[in-house]
């Protein structure tokens, strides 16, 4: 099992911080920033790890949970530019992390590096500078928009600087995985908090008066990575039951393949032609990115 | 118990009847040219055995180049026969056929649901859904064969569940999921694959009834064969319209995977590294999965549904936005309960398959078949709910009822005041008040010419005059060549003559001549040309006539 993690661990540390300041394209004065976001990246999986161990109580959980936000295209993306997401996200899971102590200092303390992170980056926070002024329609829309199969899956319509245009914060092949985790997670009520979290998350986004723009959507990758992370282990417990016909076994190598094969097309996408278009469009320009 | 059962369904029953029948010759207003031409074509088998291209008793008919699968043609033939050529006769087998998928809908929940001690108001909450379905309502009042398809796919399902008491209905399956193959295009992938589902769930008892299963699927493959024969004659017959608007026609595809590796080309990587990432089984692969999926979200189920004419709803999706909550809570529970649940899963993931094929997306008509098993989620949903007793029983289900209420008046206010009168543009309304016109000025002039904005005009002359059809088959003038979206036109028949250019207002000037009658659309006649015009109920110009 350590052994496990500690290759996770390895191939976090090779996607966050592999060539961090080339891909994307970058200038000097973004480094420091995109060092941070990197390290907040990195930081993340153990905690996933840790926390996953935790609340669930199940080792095996906890390594499918961190491996999924190891190679979530969202986190990549967020993980290695200047993005206060990352460090937010970071401020999440710890929060999450300390919460599932008995102990109540803990639990204290992960609430108040909670609050200040956010008050480090509220700038950033739509509802810190702005009134609510999307109207109902609109929320409602842009509810269904980020919740919908296009959004998780297969695009990106927003135009900010690190988002990659034909993905979307999963992998489309991970569908399957996606679909079985949610089944589970909702079946479970002691994941409320959870739940609870992921739809505040959504809320706030779908209400940002800059939608599709909204860029707190991206602390949607710790909830995401959990589901994914259930639906592996929930697939994989199912493989391993009974005798299973020759033929699903077949269909699940095939499957397996497609995975691997999505995920390797996601990275040459990423190096190639999202470095490519950043260069392009002069997309380091922007200080945030 | 059960009296009260069967008293409620009968209800339902009349509901059904009321909201599929009532003035289906009005609403939708116009007749969709499919609509006519499929009504001519039953006329044109009825009176001479052949369709308008004059092909003996067809197995697929030509049409418009579309290849239309032809049961819901012959169906509408004693119905012509009995009231002669008119709206109620075209749409009135498929508005029966929807009444039928309602009570089939009942018997089918019952057998799936086995039981379940629910299982009452189950099944009489799914029977009801579908009979105030706003999708199941607008194809049954509509013809354009999914209606057809669904029902007789329905009774293969409900038939092949009764042959695990009595193996002799395995007959009647193989007859009708035959016939389901001779509706509609999307069943000829349905029907084979959803077949194979079922024979490896139900494999165990299919082997104890070999011999009956073997020879159904004998009967089932000789009501086929004229199917598969005419297959060799022309190829166009087994996908016809298909192939035109399959994703492999579509150019989009080819030119990202072309963009990209100009990309890969410029970073200097080699082709064969390119081609393993970009290659057309996996971009077609993406964008089938993509398709796929837009068919289960908000936007179409919930919000604006199919905006293509003439399946839009206006102002909401293919269900009842009060229904956005019973769905998921019924996916959920029916997945942790039921034993059938791979089945209906199955049946949800095939029937949204042929849509998802195709670059229209989403589309109302192409996955009707999903409707069944939405239909059958939202009932369980409904059940649990009330069941949960969130609320005390009787108020829970009072309140649903007064939602479904206000939902129920809101559709058919959009279907009968918002949809004739402010998008009637949609079913093509206005060719019935032109044929008026035309047949009673006719005699004044020696050519009729319509303009290529009036599209199939030609079909709507013959159905309205119910021009016979021997003469038709004679005097049309076609070439068969297919214009860009697939479609065949008639060049002309009589004295009517049908453009395929388009024309400007300075050269339609130059050829307009004495005795000519010309007909457009609104941006075809110039104002000082037109001499009357056909409007639509909410005053915009539907069609144009002009003459010197």
């Amino acid at each position: 099992m350590k052994i496990n993690l500690l290759l996770i661990l390895v191939l976090g540390l090779v996607l966050r911080f592999g060539y961090l300041g080339s891909l994307p394209p970058s200038t000097e004065a973004l480094l420091s920033g995109r060092f941070i976001s990197a390290v907040s990246g990195f930081l993340s999986i153990l905690l996933i790890y840790l926390f996953c161990r935790r609340y669930f109580n199940n080792k095996t959980l906890a390594l499918f949970s961190a491996l999924s936000f190891t190679l979530l295209p969202l986190a990549i993306v967020e993980n290695r530019i200047n993005s206060w997401v990352s460090v937010l996200n970071l401020g999440v899971i710890i929060f999450f992390l300390l919460l599932t102590f008995k102990n109540r200092w803990l639990n204290i303390t992960g609430l108040v590096i909670f609050i200040i992170v956010v008050y480090f980056y509220r700038n950033n926070l739509w509802f810190f500078n702005n009134t609510l002024s999307v109207k109902p329609g609109n929320f409602f829309n842009n509810i269904f928009n980020l919740i919908s199969f296009n959004k998780i899956f297969f695009s990106n319509d927003t135009y900010w600087a690190g988002g990659l245009r034909n993905y979307g914060m999963l992998y489309p092949e991970s569908i399957i995985l996606f679909l079985l985790g949610i089944y589970q997670f909702l079946r479970e009520r002691k994941k409320l908090s959870i739940i609870i979290f992921s739809l505040i998350i959504i809320v706030i986004a779908s209400a940002s008066p800059t939608y599709p723009e909204a860029r707190e959507a991206g602390l949607l990758m710790f909830p995401l990575s959990l589901i994914v992370g259930i639906g592996i282990q929930y697939f994989c417990e199912w493989f391993r039951k009974g005798k299973k016909p020759f033929f699903v076994i077949i269909l699940t190598g095939i499957y397996s393949l497609i995975l691997l094969y999505g995920i390797i097309n996601f990275f040459h996408y990423y190096i190639i032609h999202y470095k490519l278009r950043v260069q392009q469009e002069n997309l380091f320009i922007n200080k945030n990115f | 118990m059960q009296r009260r059962i069967w008293l409620i369904l009968i209800l339902i029953i009349v509901l059904t009847s009321l909201l599929r029948l009532y003035r289906l010759n009005h609403y939708p207003s116009g007749l969709y040219s499919d609509e006519a031409n499929q009504g001519y074509n039953a006329y044109s088998i009825l009176k001479t055995g052949k369709d308008e291209h004059g092909i003996f008793l067809p197995v697929t008919l030509r049409s418009f180049g579309d290849w239309k699968p032809p049961l819901q043609t012959y169906l509408m033939i004693p119905f012509i026969k009995v009231f002669g050529l008119k709206e109620i006769s075209v749409r009135l087998p498929g508005a029966l056929l929807g009444i039928f998928s309602v009570v089939l809908t009942y018997f089918l929940v019952k057998k799936l649901t086995g039981a379940e001690k629910n299982s009452g108001k189950l099944t009489l909450l799914a029977a009801f859904l579908l009979a105030i379905s706003p999708w199941h309502l607008h194809q049954s009042r509509s013809v354009m064969l999914v209606m057809v398809a669904l029902f007789f796919f329905l009774l293969g399902f409900y038939s092949f569940l009764l042959s695990n008491k009595k193996a002799g209905f395995l007959y009647l399956c193989a007859i009708t999921f035959a016939l389901s193959i001779y509706s509609y295009y999307g069943m000829r992938l349905i029907t084979p694959l959803f077949l194979l589902i079922l024979l490896i769930m139900y494999y165990s008892w299919i082997k104890l009834n070999s011999k009956s299963f073997f020879k159904a699927l004998l009967l089932g493959f000789f009501i086929l064969l004229p199917l598969l024969l005419s297959f060799l004659k022309e190829p166009d017959t087994i996908f016809g319209r298909a192939k035109n608007v399959s994703v492999f026609s579509d150019q989009g595809v080819s030119l990202k995977l072309w963009e990209l590796q100009s990309q890969d080309g410029v970073s200097q990587v080699r082709p064969k590294v390119s081609l393993f990432f970009h290659n057309k089984p996996y971009g077609y692969s993406i964008d089938i999965l993509k398709r796929f999926f837009l068919h289960l979200q908000a936007d179409f189920l919930f919000f604006k549904g199919d905006t293509a004419p003439p399946f839009k709803i206006p102002n909401m999706g293919v269900l009842y936005i009060t229904e956005i909550f019973f769905l998921p809570v019924g996916v959920f529970y029916f997945l942790k309960k039921n034993k059938n649940r791979f089945v209906i899963i199955a049946l949800l993931c095939l029937s949204i398959l042929p849509a998802a094929l195709t670059f229209m997306t989403p589309s109302h008509n192409r996955s009707f078949n999903a409707v069944i098993p939405l239909v059958f989620f939202m009932a369980y949903g409904i059940d649990v709910t009330i069941a949960k007793r969130i609320l005390p029983k009787t108020i829970l289900a009072i309140l649903v009822g007064v939602i479904y209420l206000f939902s129920i008046y809101y559709y058919l206010n959009n279907y009968y005041v918002v949809l004739p009168n402010r998008e009637s543009d949609q079913w093509l309304y206005g060719y019935k008040e032109l044929v008026n016109y035309i047949n009673l000025n006719d005699v004044k002039y020696k050519n009729i010419i319509f303009l290529p904005g009036t599209g199939m005009a030609y079909t709507y002359l013959l159905f309205y005059n119910q021009y016979p059809p021997d003469l038709f088959i004679k005097e049309a003038v076609r070439d068969y060549t297919p214009d860009r979206f697939g479609f065949e036109h008639v060049k002309g028949y009589n004295k009517y003559n049908f453009f395929e250019k388009e024309r400007n207002n300075d050269q339609l000037r130059t050829i307009m001549g004495e005795g000519e009658l010309y007909i457009g659309r609104e941006n075809e006649i110039p104002e000082d040309l037109t001499k009357v015009k056909i409007f639509y109920p909410d005053g915009k110009v539907a069609l144009r006539i002009g003459y010197l």
